[in-house]
């Protein structure tokens, strides 16, 4: 008699979930849809030297906390990102992310995130999948006004349209966020990194870093 | 049987002899007492049989220095009383007075009864109370007394007319008056354990002086004291709460340390962001992403600063602050409470008056 690994994985999930549920509820579901505003500046180095545009883009958020010790966020961001050069196309970036966040203690998170993204340019679009598992330091400052944040990823799962898997993939991002209900806000720096394994054209590798301003409202107020 | 008491005559136990000698002695002096007092029956049956001489023999046996029996200071004042009416009968007036004057010498409280004596004998002990000048206070027995209704009263007493105060002293020395007047005679006066302060009297031993000065001859002063134990009879009084403890409340300040923690936290956001493209980035890469990094770490450096001058002004724990006044706040109201019940029960206190130990002069 064998079990089939599909409704094995249902068990283990439910009876992960079973277990989550038993402990307590210490606070209401809260709400926070966002917008923010960043810069980017995406570097791609193919053996050619420095392919570097930057420009702004705009996203939002939706961040949903169904207990204290749990966040599940949506994100999605857009905008075209400039050469420095006149050597490059200008392409747009596209993104759309969804993170579940574990608190195992109220300044400790771990994090897992899916992410889809695409670069587009006049000739073609590449895409991205990855997948990012991590974790978040969260220290409160000012009473519990604001929170300092470090945030460090590794990508095991990187899926690019057109490339090979990334031999190395990681995130790290500093910031700050604060709340003054019913308002939060955040500054971060993030920061992406991507080493593709040499072809024959030589070592590529990518680089995203990006400052973001957030700004949102909690609900319920 | 002779010779067996000789044998064993040694070895009886000390006590053995001294309990046959104590039991050979202690009726003979309760026979002793029984006829200083058959005595004194005797010498007034004489004295109401007007037999007066015979009765002189016997009263005289009975103050007599040389006298064999055992004479208590009652038997020695009844003697003296009967002495000085037996020479009142007599005519003898200064015989009589003297008698009469030590009779009030020893009981400032003897009296001769109108329906025993003559007006003769009466007249003469009113002059050997006018010679004489002694103040008293008579002995009290134990009293349980409601102060809101009750009183109890003290005996006082004074030979002839003089200025009569009494007042009541705590061991403290604290006196308070209660009584002040021109008196003759006995006085009764209550006190309703009421001290001058207008406070109940607490627990413990006190003293009543009784002060004469004499009316007729104002260089004349004498005294008395009583010595009496007040105790406070009501239900048991409930404690209040302890004050509270450093260790029953929460810090209300943050340790001079928080505000240097939140200067560090910001410039660890900082560095964060400088360090980071240095780290991750790829060498040839890092110089734009730098850029970046070093807005946020200027940020983090803003932040940081501004949270240490924060912290500084703001080192209240505001939750800790609100939760020690509310404890503060429930002991004090539990507290309340209790002394509105002890009020009550104190209201209810009934005071127990006994007789101590002490002696006046």
């Amino acid at each position: 008699m064998s079990v089939c690994p599909r409704w094995t994985l249902v068990l283990v999930v439910a009876a992960a979930a079973g277990g989550l549920s038993t402990r307590p509820m210490q606070a209401q579901i809260t709400a926070t849809p966002s917008v923010f505003v960043a810069y980017v500046n995406h570097q791609v180095d193919e053996g050619f030297g420095d392919e570097r545009t930057s420009g702004p883009v705009l996203g939002a958020d939706v961040r949903v906390a169904p207990t204290s010790w749990t966040e599940v966020t949506l994100t999605g961001y857009a905008g075209t990102l400039t050469p420095d050069s006149g050597q490059f196309d200008a392409r747009r970036m596209s993104d759309l992310e969804l993170s579940g966040s574990l608190f195992a203690t109220p300044w400790l998170a771990f994090q897992l995130e899916a992410r889809a993204r695409s670069y587009t340019t006049s000739l073609a679009r590449q895409r991205w999948l990855s997948l990012t598992v991590g974790g978040e330091l969260r220290e409160p400052m000012f009473d519990g006004a604001a929170q300092a944040v470090l945030r460090v990823g590794l990508l095991p799962a990187v899926d690019v349209s057109g490339l090979p898997s990334p031999n190395f993939a990681g995130t790290a991002a500093a910031g700050f966020q604060f709340l003054r209900a019913p308002l939060t806000g955040s500054v971060m720096f993030s920061f992406e990194r991507y080493d593709f394994p040499t072809t024959s054209n030589g070592p590529r590798s990518e680089q995203v870093a990006m400052v973001t301003a957030q700004i949102g409202v909690r609900f319920p107020r | 049987m002779r010779s067996w008491l000789v044998r064993c005559a040694p070895r009886l136990p000390l006590v053995t002899v001294l309990i046959v000698v104590a039991a050979a002695l202690t009726p003979r002096i309760a026979a002793a007492q029984a006829t200083t007092d058959e005595t004194l029956q005797r010498a007034i049956q004489l004295y109401e049989n007007l037999q007066v001489e015979r009765a002189l023999t016997l009263l005289r046996e009975v103050i007599s220095p040389s006298t064999p029996f055992v004479v208590s200071p009652a038997q020695r004042v009844t003697a003296y009383k009967y002495l000085g009416a037996a020479h009142a009968i007599l005519g003898q007036q200064d015989s009589a007075t003297v008698y009469f004057r030590a009779a009030l010498e020893r009981d400032p409280f003897v009296d001769l009864d109108a329906e025993e004596f003559t007006a003769q004998e009466r007249r003469l002990f009113e002059l050997a109370k006018q010679r004489t000048f002694a103040v008293a206070v008579r002995p009290i027995v134990r009293v349980r007394i409601d102060p809101r209704m009750e009183h109890m009263t003290f005996v006082l007493l004074s030979t002839h007319g003089a200025l009569l105060t009494a007042d009541i002293r705590d061991v403290a020395g604290n006196q308070s008056l209660v009584f002040e007047s021109e008196n003759d005679g006995v006085r009764e006066v209550a006190w309703n354990g009421v001290l001058g302060s207008g406070r109940l009297a607490p627990a413990g031993r006190y003293e009543l002086v009784v002060r004469g000065v004499s009316r007729l001859d104002s260089t004349r002063v004498d005294s008395a004291r009583l010595y009496f134990t007040v105790e406070h009879d009501r239900p048991a009084l409930e404690d209040t709460l302890p004050p509270l403890l450093s260790s029953d409340l929460l810090p209300e300040h943050y340790p001079p340390s928080a505000a240097t923690q939140e200067l560090l936290k910001g410039l660890g956001v900082g560095l964060a962001a400088l360090v980071i493209p240095e780290v991750f980035g790829k060498r040839e890469f890092s110089a734009s992403a730098r850029g970046l990094g070093a807005t946020v770490a200027v940020g983090g450096l803003a932040v940081g600063v501004f949270g240490f001058h924060w912290r500084h002004e703001h080192s209240e724990i505001a939750p800790n602050v609100a939760l020690n006044a509310r404890r503060r706040a429930d002991r004090a109201a539990t507290n309340a409470e209790i002394a509105t019940r002890n009020e009550g029960k104190i209201s209810e206190t009934a005071l127990i008056i006994s007789p101590a130990a002490g002696a006046g002069p």
